[in-house]
């Protein structure tokens, strides 16, 4: 049987086809004007033979090695994160111990051989630091003032922004207030530290939570 | 996505070693196989083939679970393969490569004037490999992935990131390519050689 389908265009689609990667309509087309064609026929069998061979193409094995590698290069840098944050720990906790005892014994120290406190000092580093900070706009603000009740508002509101941590470091000033803080903070980011959540859902803050 | 698939995969993100080894050992060989095929050398593929295993490992918490693991391996290992041999540039690019994929495919053309029933196909399967190392890395690409993976060509196109229509006239061009290289013309009878 002949059909009107062209050479050119059967030639184009006899990949497909023996992929079996077409249309059954336009299969029966092609398979119509192969039985027909001899040039088209041998190409189909051309074509059939290769996909033959290529299925059976060679092939090689795995390296011996490549399991370890890639196991090694995806783990280590979880132990090496694992080590960190064990260290990390430590430090804090090391920190933690030293900050405390040297708080302690200062006061002490300072009073025997005429050394500054270290709250004062502080105190007056962290102060001049807001001062500075707020200085600058409380002026504008200041200025402004003149010209509007909102600007006074602004001048209100610095006013007050000044005045909170300056009532913090009044409180800080005696030895004892500093080493509670100090105690605080550290324990503070040791817990934090080690409660933080992990990716594994393995470590002590989960088992924590867990209980 | 099968269920021990997605077992394996769970068990990976919750960085669990031998669930680690399970991934590489079930899918080594073919990664290997493809990334061999594409750039020609057993080194550089196991090369490709680790990149690709240290790079779906790290990033498995962004693979999507419905789509095949082994597509998302190759896609990857492909990649790879393709990037090594831009890198080193290797082999000039084709005329055939500069064509337009996306269009229609053109009719090759046959080595010599005459009709096909004088003509035919010589097989060694030397010669067979030789000529598929020949083609151009991603007609290499498809070809492997078509016959020795078995994938569709929906697979192919989505795995290889390509238009369906490409992955078809690709395969042809690269059945086209050997089957040309392939013919060899019949001695005609009662004429010198």
């Amino acid at each position: 049987m002949k059909t009107n389908l062209t050479c050119a265009a059967c030639r184009s689609e006899l990949t497909a086809l023996v992929d079996g990667a077409i249309h059954p309509a336009v299969a029966r087309a092609i398979l119509s004007h192969v039985e027909s064609c001899a040039g088209c026929r041998a190409r189909l069998e051309a074509h059939r033979l290769i996909a033959e061979h290529a299925r059976r193409l060679p092939s090689i094995e795995a390296p011996a090695w490549l399991e370890g590698r890639v196991v090694a290069a995806v783990t280590r840098p979880a132990r090496v994160r694992r080590l960190a944050r064990r260290a990390g720990a430590l430090a804090l906790a090391a920190s933690f111990v030293i900050t405390a005892g040297l708080l302690a014994i200062y006061p002490k120290l300072a009073g025997q051989y005429g050394l500054p406190m270290p709250g004062t000092a502080f105190s007056r580093a962290i102060g001049g630091v807001i001062d500075l900070l707020v200085a600058v706009p409380k002026q504008v603000a200041a200025e402004i003032s003149f010209y509007g009740p909102f600007a006074r508002q602004v001048w209100a509101a610095f006013h007050t922004l000044g005045a909170l941590p300056r009532a913090a470091l009044v409180v800080l000033q005696s030895p004892e207030s500093q080493i509670a803080g100090a105690f605080l903070l550290t324990l503070g980011v040791a817990i934090f530290w080690i409660l933080r959540p992990s990716r594994n859902e393995r470590g002590i803050g989960h088992a924590c939570l867990a209980l | 996505m099968a269920a021990d698939e997605r077992e394996l995969v769970r068990r990976c993100l919750a960085r669990d070693d031998r669930a680690y080894r399970e991934l590489v050992r079930a899918y080594q060989t073919p990664v290997v196989n493809l990334a061999w095929r594409i750039t020609g050398n057993p080194d550089d593929a196991a090369e490709v083939a680790q990149e690709t295993f240290i790079r779906v490992l790290r990033s498995l918490h962004t693979y999507d679970p419905d789509r095949p693991l082994r597509s998302w391996l190759f896609k990857i290992a492909s990649n790879l393969a393709l990037d090594l041999i831009r890198r080193r540039k290797r082999r000039p690019i084709a005329l055939e490569d500069l064509s337009d994929e996306d269009g229609p495919a053109v009719e090759a053309v046959d080595p010599g004037p005459g009709p096909e029933e004088g003509l035919r196909l010589e097989w060694a399967e030397e010669r067979f490999q030789a000529l598929v190392a020949e083609l151009p890395e991603h007609y290499r690409a498809i070809l492997h992935l078509r016959y020795k993976e078995e994938f569709s060509y929906e697979e192919i196109a989505e795995t290889l990131g390509i238009p369906l229509g490409t992955v078809k006239v690709r395969l042809h061009r690269a059945h086209e390519n050997l089957r040309r290289k392939l013919t060899v013309r019949e001695p005609r009878r009662g004429t010198m050689p």
